[in-house]
């Protein structure tokens, strides 16, 4: 049962030069949580996943991450994530699929004979076994989103941040991970999640919140918002998360 | 600063250019010994004695040096600019390393392949060409420094870089140059007399990096020596206090 905040961020916000990202974003994620973060296209959601691991420097606002100042402590905010990201961006120069894993975790200070073992389960559960010694070349897309997470997970994060991780991923896989997902989460891990699909943020997310043109415009349990939103030519509480999320969007545009 | 993670980086950077000798180590070798024949052997002994040594040993210190010096810079700015450009630079971003761990990660296995090169080509001359060791001490002094100085211009020139040329421009257009004339193939005696190219010789960085390579190895020096080596000394730190304000300010690694 999620308990506490973990993370927290406070009026956050991010330019890029003559656009405005993020604009002001107060969030608090709890312990054990499973949050979902949707939204449009260019809504600021990898923005806003990629400040939080330092690798978009804050305008303003601050984050932390159990009490860790993100840009301060960065080393020990950093020790606490696991990013599986929406981009692929495996180090594929020289390593192969299981070096991948080994080396990320080495930078994660783990040695080398623990993080080996580690990356052997993690090969196995993500079903990449066959592959470990292959380039990331030989790899289908579904196939190196499994390797994103699966590195995401190799240094046993407290906290394991998901950009979209089952696009592109078949519908075994993606029942599968799910399962995983939600024993991680079990086990107490909090997860934040993207996607762009819907039912899958319904049936997972303990929370969501809605974003759009770098704002929050609504947050709470999926039941909650299907409460709170008035849907037209429906009962309160009666629409699917899709609808209140399409009812908000079309919102926001007129 | 001793972390696991500093390793593993450490590692990775090395093992990069080991694992395609072929690409980085061999390369390097080839141009020399085709410099040592046309040079050394063809042309050299025309030109006699430089400074009481033969040509051959007199080139191949400022061959040592150059190559060192390449080799040195172009590990950090390649493999930087191809992390950022991919973007699994994100893979140490996101680690509990410290940025100064990372930099000098990048620094040191850029060191150590210059040095690697460096010495390729100057052990063999030394064990099977009878080429001088004037001071071990000396000799090793200015390779290490040099090549600290050349690895974190690397460095700066991979965070730098926004496309494959830029990466390559600085090497092709700037060390490349001044390499050549730095004095690696003549004494700075044997251009007195030209103009322009004196004082270019002069005003050139390199030429007391190779002056000081010779110190070590033939004990001859052509220029200041204490001079020199504050020189190096001095854009040396100036180098690496550019890469850790870089470092620190996430500057080109963050957006
Ligand atoms: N490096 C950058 N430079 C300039 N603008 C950027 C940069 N990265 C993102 N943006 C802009 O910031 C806004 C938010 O982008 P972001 O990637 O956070 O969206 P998103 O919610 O993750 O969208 P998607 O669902 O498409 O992944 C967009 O308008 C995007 O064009
Ligand atoms: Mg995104």
């Amino acid at each position: 049962m999620p308990s506490g905040t973990i993370i927290s961020f406070k009026n956050f916000r991010k330019e890029y030069k003559d656009l405005t990202a993020v604009k002001g974003l107060d969030l608090d994620i709890k312990k054990g949580e499973f949050f979902g973060l949707l939204g449009p296209n260019g809504a600021g959601k990898t923005t806003t996943i990629s400040a939080l691991v330092g690798l978009v420097k804050l305008t303003s606002g601050s984050i932390t991450v159990k009490g860790h100042d993100s840009v301060k402590d960065y080393k020990k905010v950093h020790a606490l994530i696991g990013l599986a990201p929406q981009e692929e961006n495996l180090d594929f120069w020289f390593l192969n699929v299981r070096e991948i894993l080994v080396y990320h975790a080495g930078y994660f200070g783990i040695p080398q004979k623990e993080a080996g073992k580690k990356a052997d389960d993690l090969l196995k559960m993500m079903d990449l076994w066959e592959k470990r010694s292959s380039k990331v070349m030989e790899l289908s897309g579904g196939m190196k989103r499994r390797l994103l997470l699966a590195r995401a997970m190799m240094h046993g994060p407290e906290i394991i941040v998901m950009d979209e991780p089952t696009a592109g991923a078949d519908v075994e896989l993606r029942r599968k991970l799910w399962k995983y997902i939600k024993l991680l989460n079990r086990e107490g891990k909090t997860i934040i999640l993207t996607t762009h699909y819907l039912e899958e943020a319904e049936t997972l997310c303990d929370r969501v919140a809605i974003m759009n043109k770098g704002e929050i415009v609504a947050m709470g349990t999926p039941e909650e918002l299907k409460e709170n939103t008035k849907i037209k030519g429906m009962a309160a509480g009666k629409g699917r998360l899709e609808d209140v999320y399409m009812n908000l969007i079309r919102e926001e545009e007129s | 600063m001793l972390s696991t993670g500093f390793y593993t980086l450490l590692k990775r950077e090395v093992v990069r250019y080991m694992k395609s000798p072929w690409m980085t180590i061999v390369p390097p070798l080839i141009n020399a010994v085709l410099y040592m024949i046309i040079f050394g052997v063809a042309v050299g002994p025309r030109l006699g004695d430089v400074n009481g040594f033969g040509y051959i040993q007199f080139m191949l210190a400022g061959l040592v040096m150059m190559t060192a010096i390449i080799n040195a810079y172009n590990n950090p700015a390649f493999s930087l600019f191809q992390a950022r450009w991919h973007g699994n630079i994100a893979d140490v971003l996101t680690s509990p390393m410290s940025y100064f761990e990372i930099l000098m990660a990048n620094v040191i296995a850029g060191m150590f392949r210059g040095i690697l090169t460096g010495l390729l080509i100057l052990v063999p001359a030394v064990a099977l060409a009878g080429m001088p060791v004037a001071s071990v001490f000396w000799t090793l002094f200015f390779l290490l420094l040099v090549c600290f100085a050349f690895s974190c211009l690397g460095v700066i020139t991979g965070l730098w870089a926004s496309d494959w040329d830029g990466a390559n421009n600085l090497l092709t257009f700037v060390i490349t140059p001044l390499a050549y004339l730095g004095g690696v193939f003549y004494s700075i005696d044997m251009v007195k007399g030209i103009p322009l190219l004196y004082q270019l010789t002069l005003l050139n960085p390199i030429t007391y990096m190779v002056n000081g390579l010779r110190y070590g190895l033939l004990g001859m020096s052509e220029v200041d020596l204490m001079f020199g080596t504050a020189l190096i000394a001095i854009m040396s730190i100036g180098l690496f206090a550019v890469c850790l304000r870089l470092f620190s300010t996430g500057w080109n690694l963050k957006k």
